[in-house]
Protein backbone atom coordinates (compact mmCIF):
# COMPACT_ATOMS: atom_id res chain seq x y z
CA UNK A 1 0.00 0.00 0.00
CA UNK A 2 2.46 2.52 0.62
CA UNK A 3 5.22 2.17 -1.80
CA UNK A 4 1.78 2.13 -4.64
CA UNK A 5 1.25 5.08 -2.68
CA UNK A 6 4.50 7.01 -2.51
CA UNK A 7 4.43 6.24 -6.80
CA UNK A 8 0.82 6.84 -7.55
CA UNK A 9 0.16 10.21 -6.02
CA UNK A 10 2.99 12.16 -7.60
CA UNK A 11 2.19 10.49 -10.67
CA UNK A 12 -1.61 11.19 -10.21
CA UNK A 13 -0.42 15.16 -9.69
CA UNK A 14 1.89 15.10 -12.46
CA UNK A 15 -1.20 13.67 -14.55
CA UNK A 16 -3.99 16.40 -13.18
CA UNK A 17 -1.53 19.41 -14.32
CA UNK A 18 -1.36 17.56 -17.63
CA UNK A 19 -5.13 17.56 -17.88
CA UNK A 20 -5.85 21.43 -17.04
CA UNK A 21 -2.58 22.51 -19.01
CA UNK A 22 -4.90 20.70 -22.11
CA UNK A 23 -8.18 21.74 -20.83
CA UNK A 24 -7.15 25.25 -20.22
CA UNK A 25 -6.12 25.53 -24.18
CA UNK A 26 -8.91 23.21 -25.56
CA UNK A 27 -11.48 25.76 -23.80
CA UNK A 28 -9.59 28.77 -25.65
CA UNK A 29 -8.25 30.69 -22.49
CA UNK A 30 -5.28 30.90 -24.56
CA UNK A 31 -4.40 30.67 -28.21
CA UNK A 32 -2.33 27.53 -29.27
CA UNK A 33 -0.08 30.40 -30.62
CA UNK A 34 0.87 31.30 -26.87
CA UNK A 35 0.45 28.04 -25.26
CA UNK A 36 0.75 24.90 -26.93
CA UNK A 37 -0.97 21.34 -26.00
CA UNK A 38 0.76 19.04 -24.18
CA UNK A 39 1.25 17.09 -27.17
CA UNK A 40 2.74 19.42 -29.10
CA UNK A 41 5.20 20.15 -26.23
CA UNK A 42 5.98 15.98 -26.79
CA UNK A 43 6.58 16.36 -30.69
CA UNK A 44 8.84 19.44 -30.09
CA UNK A 45 10.81 17.11 -27.43
CA UNK A 46 11.41 14.04 -29.53
CA UNK A 47 12.72 16.48 -32.28
CA UNK A 48 14.76 18.42 -30.40
CA UNK A 49 16.46 15.12 -28.98
CA UNK A 50 16.25 13.56 -32.20
CA UNK A 51 18.45 16.21 -34.36
CA UNK A 52 21.48 16.31 -31.24
CA UNK A 53 20.55 20.26 -30.82
CA UNK A 54 19.85 19.28 -27.17
CA UNK A 55 23.25 17.92 -26.31
CA UNK A 56 24.80 21.24 -27.84
CA UNK A 57 22.80 23.40 -25.91
CA UNK A 58 23.11 21.19 -22.33
CA UNK A 59 26.82 21.19 -22.70
CA UNK A 60 27.19 24.81 -23.27
CA UNK A 61 25.42 25.82 -20.25
CA UNK A 62 26.71 22.43 -18.06
CA UNK A 63 30.27 23.23 -19.11
CA UNK A 64 29.81 27.16 -17.61
CA UNK A 65 27.99 26.10 -14.72
CA UNK A 66 30.73 23.38 -13.59
CA UNK A 67 33.68 25.98 -13.99
CA UNK A 68 31.55 28.52 -12.39
CA UNK A 69 30.00 26.57 -9.80
CA UNK A 70 33.51 25.17 -8.69
CA UNK A 71 35.49 28.95 -8.96
CA UNK A 72 32.54 30.32 -6.56
CA UNK A 73 32.22 27.08 -4.24
CA UNK A 74 36.42 27.22 -3.94
CA UNK A 75 36.55 30.95 -3.31
CA UNK A 76 33.40 30.66 -1.01
CA UNK A 77 35.20 27.40 0.94
CA UNK A 78 38.10 29.38 1.43
CA UNK A 79 36.91 33.12 2.56
CA UNK A 80 34.13 31.55 4.60
CA UNK A 81 37.14 29.57 6.59
CA UNK A 82 39.00 32.52 6.76
CA UNK A 83 36.05 34.85 7.71
CA UNK A 84 34.58 31.94 10.51
CA UNK A 85 38.05 31.12 12.07
CA UNK A 86 39.89 33.85 12.37
CA UNK A 87 39.04 37.13 14.18
CA UNK A 88 41.09 39.95 12.45
CA UNK A 89 39.65 38.61 8.82
CA UNK A 90 36.26 38.81 9.66
CA UNK A 91 36.37 42.05 10.68
CA UNK A 92 38.28 43.20 7.66
CA UNK A 93 36.33 41.41 5.31
CA UNK A 94 33.18 40.45 6.59
CA UNK A 95 31.46 43.57 6.31
CA UNK A 96 32.63 44.44 2.35
CA UNK A 97 30.76 40.99 1.52
CA UNK A 98 27.68 41.83 3.56
CA UNK A 99 27.62 45.12 1.63
CA UNK A 100 28.02 43.41 -1.28
CA UNK A 101 25.87 40.74 -0.93
CA UNK A 102 22.43 42.28 -1.25
CA UNK A 103 23.27 43.03 -4.73
CA UNK A 104 20.54 40.85 -6.96
CA UNK A 105 22.93 38.79 -9.13
CA UNK A 106 21.10 39.81 -12.51
CA UNK A 107 22.20 43.48 -11.37
CA UNK A 108 26.11 42.13 -11.91
CA UNK A 109 25.15 41.22 -15.92
CA UNK A 110 25.65 44.50 -17.73
CA UNK A 111 28.90 45.27 -15.59
CA UNK A 112 29.80 41.84 -16.70
CA UNK A 113 29.05 42.06 -20.73
CA UNK A 114 31.26 45.45 -20.36
CA UNK A 115 34.14 44.03 -18.56
CA UNK A 116 34.18 40.62 -20.13
CA UNK A 117 32.66 40.73 -23.76
CA UNK A 118 30.64 38.60 -25.36
CA UNK A 119 31.16 34.53 -24.76
CA UNK A 120 31.02 32.08 -22.29
CA UNK A 121 32.86 34.57 -19.07
CA UNK A 122 30.02 36.50 -18.39
CA UNK A 123 27.69 34.03 -17.47
CA UNK A 124 30.73 31.94 -15.45
CA UNK A 125 30.91 35.12 -13.80
CA UNK A 126 27.33 35.33 -13.07
CA UNK A 127 27.70 31.91 -11.97
CA UNK A 128 30.65 32.41 -9.10
CA UNK A 129 28.86 35.59 -7.69
CA UNK A 130 25.90 33.36 -7.51
CA UNK A 131 27.40 30.29 -6.03
CA UNK A 132 30.07 32.12 -4.09
CA UNK A 133 27.09 34.06 -1.87
CA UNK A 134 25.60 30.83 -0.37
CA UNK A 135 28.45 28.76 -0.09
CA UNK A 136 30.30 32.00 1.95
CA UNK A 137 27.63 32.07 4.44
CA UNK A 138 27.27 28.67 5.10
CA UNK A 139 31.02 28.19 5.38
CA UNK A 140 30.81 30.56 8.29
CA UNK A 141 28.53 29.84 9.95
CA UNK A 142 29.68 25.95 10.57
CA UNK A 143 33.66 27.00 11.17
CA UNK A 144 32.28 29.57 13.95
CA UNK A 145 29.65 27.65 15.63
CA UNK A 146 31.21 24.40 16.44
CA UNK A 147 29.71 22.69 19.36
CA UNK A 148 31.81 24.29 22.43
CA UNK A 149 31.73 20.79 23.94
CA UNK A 150 33.66 19.66 21.22
CA UNK A 151 36.27 22.15 21.06
CA UNK A 152 36.48 20.95 24.47
CA UNK A 153 36.91 18.19 24.48
CA UNK A 154 39.63 18.84 21.59
CA UNK A 155 41.78 20.92 23.86
CA UNK A 156 41.35 18.87 26.70
CA UNK A 157 42.60 15.71 24.31
CA UNK A 158 45.77 18.07 23.42
CA UNK A 159 44.93 19.38 19.87
CA UNK A 160 47.31 21.87 18.45
CA UNK A 161 45.92 25.16 16.79
CA UNK A 162 46.46 23.92 13.56
CA UNK A 163 45.10 20.46 13.82
CA UNK A 164 42.24 21.55 15.74
CA UNK A 165 41.16 23.55 12.75
CA UNK A 166 41.62 20.71 10.02
CA UNK A 167 40.77 17.88 12.23
CA UNK A 168 37.72 19.07 14.05
CA UNK A 169 36.13 22.44 13.13
CA UNK A 170 36.34 21.92 9.83
CA UNK A 171 34.56 18.40 9.61
CA UNK A 172 32.33 19.72 12.23
CA UNK A 173 31.21 22.21 9.54
CA UNK A 174 30.96 20.15 6.49
CA UNK A 175 27.19 19.87 6.87
CA UNK A 176 27.07 23.38 7.00
CA UNK A 177 28.69 23.71 3.65
CA UNK A 178 26.96 21.16 1.98
CA UNK A 179 24.12 22.93 2.23
CA UNK A 180 25.79 25.87 1.23
CA UNK A 181 26.70 24.15 -2.28
CA UNK A 182 23.59 22.65 -2.72
CA UNK A 183 22.21 26.24 -2.43
CA UNK A 184 24.94 27.43 -4.87
CA UNK A 185 24.35 25.01 -7.10
CA UNK A 186 20.42 25.76 -7.32
CA UNK A 187 21.29 29.39 -7.94
CA UNK A 188 24.15 28.53 -10.35
CA UNK A 189 20.65 27.24 -13.12
CA UNK A 190 19.07 30.59 -12.52
CA UNK A 191 22.53 32.78 -13.25
CA UNK A 192 22.91 30.58 -16.20
CA UNK A 193 19.32 31.32 -17.60
CA UNK A 194 19.60 34.78 -17.28
CA UNK A 195 23.51 34.98 -18.74
CA UNK A 196 22.67 33.25 -21.83
CA UNK A 197 19.86 36.18 -22.47
CA UNK A 198 22.65 38.01 -23.99
CA UNK A 199 25.90 37.84 -25.86
CA UNK A 200 25.70 33.67 -26.96
CA UNK A 201 24.62 31.26 -29.24
CA UNK A 202 23.98 28.07 -27.53
CA UNK A 203 22.44 26.95 -24.02
CA UNK A 204 19.70 25.92 -22.39
CA UNK A 205 18.50 29.68 -21.55
CA UNK A 206 19.36 30.96 -24.96
CA UNK A 207 17.50 28.20 -26.60
CA UNK A 208 14.29 29.37 -24.69
CA UNK A 209 15.27 33.01 -24.81
CA UNK A 210 15.70 32.86 -28.87
CA UNK A 211 12.42 30.26 -28.97
CA UNK A 212 10.89 32.93 -27.44
CA UNK A 213 11.72 35.44 -30.01
CA UNK A 214 10.26 33.47 -33.01
CA UNK A 215 7.15 32.66 -30.46
CA UNK A 216 8.24 28.91 -30.42
CA UNK A 217 6.15 27.91 -26.84
CA UNK A 218 6.62 24.50 -27.42
CA UNK A 219 10.14 24.78 -27.70
CA UNK A 220 10.48 27.39 -24.53
CA UNK A 221 8.70 24.91 -22.72
CA UNK A 222 10.76 21.87 -23.89
CA UNK A 223 13.67 24.08 -22.67
CA UNK A 224 12.49 24.51 -18.81
CA UNK A 225 11.28 21.40 -18.78
CA UNK A 226 14.90 20.05 -19.16
CA UNK A 227 16.82 23.03 -17.34
CA UNK A 228 14.28 22.02 -14.35
CA UNK A 229 15.24 18.25 -15.02
CA UNK A 230 19.09 19.29 -14.81
CA UNK A 231 18.82 21.24 -11.57
CA UNK A 232 17.00 18.03 -10.12
CA UNK A 233 19.32 15.47 -11.18
CA UNK A 234 22.52 17.53 -10.18
CA UNK A 235 20.81 18.38 -6.47
CA UNK A 236 20.03 14.77 -5.87
CA UNK A 237 23.80 14.24 -7.35
CA UNK A 238 25.14 15.93 -4.58
CA UNK A 239 22.41 14.92 -2.20
CA UNK A 240 23.91 11.54 -2.65
CA UNK A 241 27.34 12.32 -2.53
CA UNK A 242 26.92 14.59 0.43
CA UNK A 243 25.38 11.38 2.44
CA UNK A 244 28.18 9.01 1.15
CA UNK A 245 30.73 11.76 3.15
CA UNK A 246 28.88 12.43 5.90
CA UNK A 247 28.52 9.18 7.65
CA UNK A 248 27.79 8.93 11.05
CA UNK B 1 52.73 10.65 49.50
CA UNK B 2 52.74 13.75 47.65
CA UNK B 3 49.43 15.26 46.32
CA UNK B 4 48.50 14.55 42.70
CA UNK B 5 46.48 18.17 42.58
CA UNK B 6 46.32 21.13 45.05
CA UNK B 7 43.89 23.94 44.97
CA UNK B 8 45.21 26.56 47.78
CA UNK B 9 42.38 29.46 48.09
CA UNK B 10 40.79 29.02 45.06
CA UNK B 11 37.80 31.86 44.57
CA UNK B 12 36.53 32.44 41.28
CA UNK B 13 34.13 35.40 40.16
CA UNK B 14 32.57 35.03 37.31
CA UNK B 15 32.26 38.12 34.49
CA UNK B 16 28.26 39.15 36.09
CA UNK B 17 29.71 39.41 39.66
CA UNK B 18 28.77 35.84 40.60
CA UNK B 19 31.21 34.19 43.30
CA UNK B 20 31.07 30.85 42.15
CA UNK B 21 34.18 29.75 44.47
CA UNK B 22 35.51 31.38 47.44
CA UNK B 23 39.55 30.23 48.98
CA UNK B 24 38.29 27.01 48.59
CA UNK B 25 41.16 24.39 49.25
CA UNK B 26 40.80 20.97 47.85
CA UNK B 27 43.74 17.96 47.61
CA UNK B 28 43.97 14.76 45.47
CA UNK B 29 45.75 12.06 46.72
CA UNK B 30 47.64 9.73 44.17
CA UNK B 31 45.74 6.83 42.92
CA UNK B 32 42.50 7.82 44.70
CA UNK B 33 38.86 8.53 43.53
CA UNK B 34 38.10 11.12 45.22
CA UNK B 35 34.31 12.23 45.07
CA UNK B 36 33.33 15.91 45.17
CA UNK B 37 29.52 16.06 46.18
CA UNK B 38 27.43 19.08 46.70
CA UNK B 39 23.61 20.28 45.76
CA UNK B 40 23.21 21.67 42.37
CA UNK B 41 24.40 25.09 41.50
CA UNK B 42 27.43 25.35 44.47
CA UNK B 43 30.16 25.08 41.90
CA UNK B 44 31.31 21.21 41.33
CA UNK B 45 31.81 21.46 37.93
CA UNK B 46 33.62 25.15 38.28
CA UNK B 47 36.07 23.46 40.35
CA UNK B 48 36.79 20.44 37.56
CA UNK B 49 36.61 23.39 34.60
CA UNK B 50 39.32 25.10 36.54
CA UNK B 51 41.51 22.03 36.73
CA UNK B 52 41.09 20.96 33.14
CA UNK B 53 42.15 24.38 32.60
CA UNK B 54 39.17 25.49 30.70
CA UNK B 55 38.55 28.06 32.89
CA UNK B 56 41.41 30.28 35.21
CA UNK B 57 40.42 31.05 38.69
CA UNK B 58 40.11 34.69 39.87
CA UNK B 59 42.53 34.23 42.98
CA UNK B 60 44.70 31.19 44.10
CA UNK B 61 46.86 29.04 42.52
CA UNK B 62 45.62 25.09 41.31
CA UNK B 63 48.83 22.47 40.72
CA UNK B 64 49.70 19.15 39.04
CA UNK B 65 52.25 17.52 40.54
CA UNK B 66 53.52 20.51 41.95
CA UNK B 67 53.22 22.31 38.10
CA UNK B 68 51.18 25.13 37.92
CA UNK B 69 48.24 24.30 36.03
CA UNK B 70 47.59 26.74 32.53
CA UNK B 71 46.02 25.09 29.64
CA UNK B 72 44.27 22.46 29.01
CA UNK B 73 45.70 18.80 27.73
CA UNK B 74 46.07 15.24 27.96
CA UNK B 75 47.11 14.42 31.54
CA UNK B 76 43.82 15.74 32.76
CA UNK B 77 41.18 14.06 30.83
CA UNK B 78 37.68 14.74 31.36
CA UNK B 79 34.80 12.70 30.72
CA UNK B 80 31.98 15.57 30.29
CA UNK B 81 28.48 14.62 31.46
CA UNK B 82 27.33 14.96 27.48
CA UNK B 83 29.19 12.38 26.27
CA UNK B 84 31.16 14.66 23.91
CA UNK B 85 32.03 12.15 21.06
CA UNK B 86 32.81 12.85 17.61
CA UNK B 87 30.11 12.43 15.49
CA UNK B 88 31.83 11.60 12.38
CA UNK B 89 34.40 9.68 13.88
CA UNK B 90 34.12 5.27 14.55
CA UNK B 91 34.44 4.43 18.38
CA UNK B 92 38.13 3.37 17.33
CA UNK B 93 39.02 6.10 15.56
CA UNK B 94 37.27 8.50 18.63
CA UNK B 95 39.71 6.91 20.95
CA UNK B 96 42.62 7.38 18.70
CA UNK B 97 41.67 11.02 17.72
CA UNK B 98 43.94 12.47 20.85
CA UNK B 99 47.33 11.21 18.90
CA UNK B 100 45.71 13.02 15.55
CA UNK B 101 44.86 15.88 17.57
CA UNK B 102 48.54 16.47 19.15
CA UNK B 103 50.21 15.53 16.22
CA UNK B 104 51.88 13.43 18.47
CA UNK B 105 55.58 11.33 18.61
CA UNK B 106 53.88 7.66 20.42
CA UNK B 107 55.00 5.29 18.16
CA UNK B 108 52.23 4.41 16.09
CA UNK B 109 52.32 0.69 16.68
CA UNK B 110 52.67 1.00 20.57
CA UNK B 111 49.74 3.61 20.31
CA UNK B 112 47.80 0.99 17.95
CA UNK B 113 47.77 -1.78 20.99
CA UNK B 114 47.29 0.82 23.55
CA UNK B 115 43.97 1.31 21.58
CA UNK B 116 42.73 -2.15 20.99
CA UNK B 117 43.67 -2.75 24.76
CA UNK B 118 41.25 -0.10 25.95
CA UNK B 119 38.47 -0.94 23.53
CA UNK B 120 38.94 -4.54 25.29
CA UNK B 121 38.78 -2.91 28.60
CA UNK B 122 35.71 -1.00 28.26
CA UNK B 123 33.97 -3.87 26.90
CA UNK B 124 33.47 -2.16 23.44
CA UNK B 125 35.19 -4.36 21.10
CA UNK B 126 31.36 -5.46 19.07
CA UNK B 127 31.06 -1.53 18.80
CA UNK B 128 34.71 -0.69 17.28
CA UNK B 129 33.15 0.73 13.62
CA UNK B 130 30.23 1.94 15.08
CA UNK B 131 29.57 5.87 15.20
CA UNK B 132 28.68 7.71 18.60
CA UNK B 133 25.03 8.29 16.92
CA UNK B 134 24.66 4.30 17.00
CA UNK B 135 25.25 4.00 20.75
CA UNK B 136 23.17 3.79 23.58
CA UNK B 137 24.21 6.33 26.24
CA UNK B 138 26.01 3.84 28.64
CA UNK B 139 28.24 2.59 25.79
CA UNK B 140 28.99 6.52 24.48
CA UNK B 141 30.58 7.13 28.07
CA UNK B 142 32.40 3.93 27.82
CA UNK B 143 33.99 5.33 24.69
CA UNK B 144 34.40 8.42 26.03
CA UNK B 145 36.76 6.82 29.40
CA UNK B 146 38.84 4.76 26.84
CA UNK B 147 39.32 7.61 24.87
CA UNK B 148 40.44 9.42 28.18
CA UNK B 149 42.52 6.51 29.46
CA UNK B 150 44.43 5.73 26.22
CA UNK B 151 46.37 8.63 26.43
CA UNK B 152 47.88 7.81 30.40
CA UNK B 153 46.61 10.65 32.00
CA UNK B 154 47.98 11.68 35.49
CA UNK B 155 44.16 12.25 36.56
CA UNK B 156 40.59 11.67 35.08
CA UNK B 157 38.24 14.30 35.83
CA UNK B 158 34.84 13.26 36.11
CA UNK B 159 31.94 15.66 35.36
CA UNK B 160 28.56 13.41 36.78
CA UNK B 161 29.72 11.03 33.93
CA UNK B 162 26.70 8.80 34.80
CA UNK B 163 23.99 11.25 35.61
CA UNK B 164 21.84 11.48 32.36
CA UNK B 165 21.86 7.26 32.40
CA UNK B 166 18.89 5.23 33.84
CA UNK B 167 19.38 3.56 37.21
CA UNK B 168 20.55 0.20 35.64
CA UNK B 169 23.12 1.08 33.63
CA UNK B 170 24.30 3.61 36.27
CA UNK B 171 25.19 0.78 38.03
CA UNK B 172 26.95 -1.07 35.44
CA UNK B 173 28.82 1.73 34.60
CA UNK B 174 30.26 2.35 38.21
CA UNK B 175 30.97 -1.16 38.44
CA UNK B 176 32.54 -1.26 35.09
CA UNK B 177 34.77 2.05 36.20
CA UNK B 178 35.63 0.73 39.82
CA UNK B 179 36.92 -2.88 37.97
CA UNK B 180 38.96 -0.48 35.36
CA UNK B 181 40.38 1.79 38.27
CA UNK B 182 41.17 -1.87 40.29
CA UNK B 183 43.75 -2.69 37.19
CA UNK B 184 45.02 0.86 36.48
CA UNK B 185 44.33 3.11 39.81
CA UNK B 186 44.53 6.28 37.91
CA UNK B 187 43.78 9.30 40.15
CA UNK B 188 40.41 9.96 39.88
CA UNK B 189 38.32 12.78 40.37
CA UNK B 190 34.51 12.16 40.52
CA UNK B 191 32.12 14.84 40.77
CA UNK B 192 28.74 13.79 41.98
CA UNK B 193 25.45 14.87 43.11
CA UNK B 194 24.58 11.58 44.25
CA UNK B 195 25.54 10.18 47.88
CA UNK B 196 24.68 6.57 47.26
CA UNK B 197 27.59 6.80 44.03
CA UNK B 198 29.82 9.11 46.01
CA UNK B 199 29.67 6.74 49.04
CA UNK B 200 29.91 3.85 47.13
CA UNK B 201 32.82 4.74 44.43
CA UNK B 202 35.20 7.39 46.73
CA UNK B 203 38.52 6.69 48.98
CA UNK B 204 37.15 10.22 50.19
CA UNK B 205 34.44 12.49 50.10
CA UNK B 206 34.34 16.29 49.59
CA UNK B 207 31.04 17.98 50.45
CA UNK B 208 30.85 21.22 49.28
CA UNK B 209 28.96 23.96 50.72
CA UNK B 210 25.97 26.15 48.30
CA UNK B 211 27.12 28.96 46.46
CA UNK B 212 29.39 30.43 47.04
CA UNK B 213 31.37 26.96 46.88
CA UNK B 214 33.16 26.25 49.86
CA UNK B 215 34.78 23.04 51.27
CA UNK B 216 32.18 22.35 54.41
CA UNK B 217 33.73 18.91 55.40
CA UNK B 218 35.68 16.32 54.44
CA UNK B 219 35.12 12.53 54.94
CA UNK B 220 37.43 9.03 54.12
CA UNK B 221 34.39 6.32 52.87
CA UNK B 222 35.36 3.11 55.49
CA UNK B 223 34.65 0.88 53.17
CA UNK B 224 37.29 -1.69 51.79
CA UNK B 225 38.19 -1.91 48.21
CA UNK B 226 37.60 -3.76 46.10
CA UNK B 227 33.78 -2.58 46.35
CA UNK B 228 30.99 -4.85 45.97
CA UNK B 229 27.48 -4.53 45.12
CA UNK B 230 26.21 -5.62 48.59
CA UNK B 231 28.31 -2.78 50.79
CA UNK B 232 25.58 -0.43 49.46
CA UNK B 233 23.43 -1.98 51.77
CA UNK B 234 26.25 -2.37 54.64
CA UNK B 235 26.13 -0.30 58.17
CA UNK B 236 28.79 1.15 57.34
CA UNK B 237 27.42 2.49 53.98
CA UNK B 238 24.33 3.80 55.74
CA UNK B 239 26.18 5.49 58.91
CA UNK B 240 28.22 7.53 55.83
CA UNK B 241 25.28 8.61 53.73
CA UNK B 242 23.19 9.72 56.51
CA UNK B 243 26.09 11.71 57.65
CA UNK B 244 26.44 13.51 54.14
CA UNK B 245 22.58 13.69 54.30
CA UNK B 246 22.34 15.76 57.20
CA UNK B 247 25.00 18.17 55.40
CA UNK B 248 23.62 18.96 52.05
CA UNK B 249 20.24 18.99 54.17
CA UNK B 250 21.74 22.56 56.03
CA UNK B 251 22.61 23.49 52.59
CA UNK B 252 19.59 22.96 51.11
CA UNK B 253 17.91 24.98 53.72
CA UNK B 254 20.27 27.56 53.20
CA UNK B 255 19.26 27.98 49.80
CA UNK B 256 15.39 27.85 49.74
CA UNK B 257 15.85 30.54 52.47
Amino acid sequence: MNRISTLLYPLASFCGLILVWYLVVKVGIFQELVMPTPWTVAKAFYRFFADGEFFTHLWASFARILIGFLVGATFGITFGILVGHFRFVERLIDPLIQALRPIPIAAWLPLAIVWFGIGDKPGIFLIVIGVFFPVFINTVHGVKYTPPILLRAAHMLGATPRRLLIYVILPGALPNIFTGIRIGLGLAWVCVVISELLGVTAGLGFLIWDAQVYLQTDKVIVGMIVIGAMGTITDRLLLFLSKRMLKG
Amino acid sequence: MENKIVLQAVSKIFNGGTTALEKLNLEIKPNEILCLLGPSGCGKSTVLNLIAGFDFPSYGVISLDGKVITRPGPDRGVIFQEHALFPWLTVTQNIAFGKKLRGGEEDERRYHESVKKYIDLMGLRDFQNHYPSQLSGGMKQRVAIARVLVNEPEVMLMDEPFAALDAQTRLSMQLLLLSVWERLRTTILFITHDIDEAVFLGDRIYVMTARPGKIKALLPVPLERPRQYEMMISPSFNETKAKIFEMIKEETLILSS
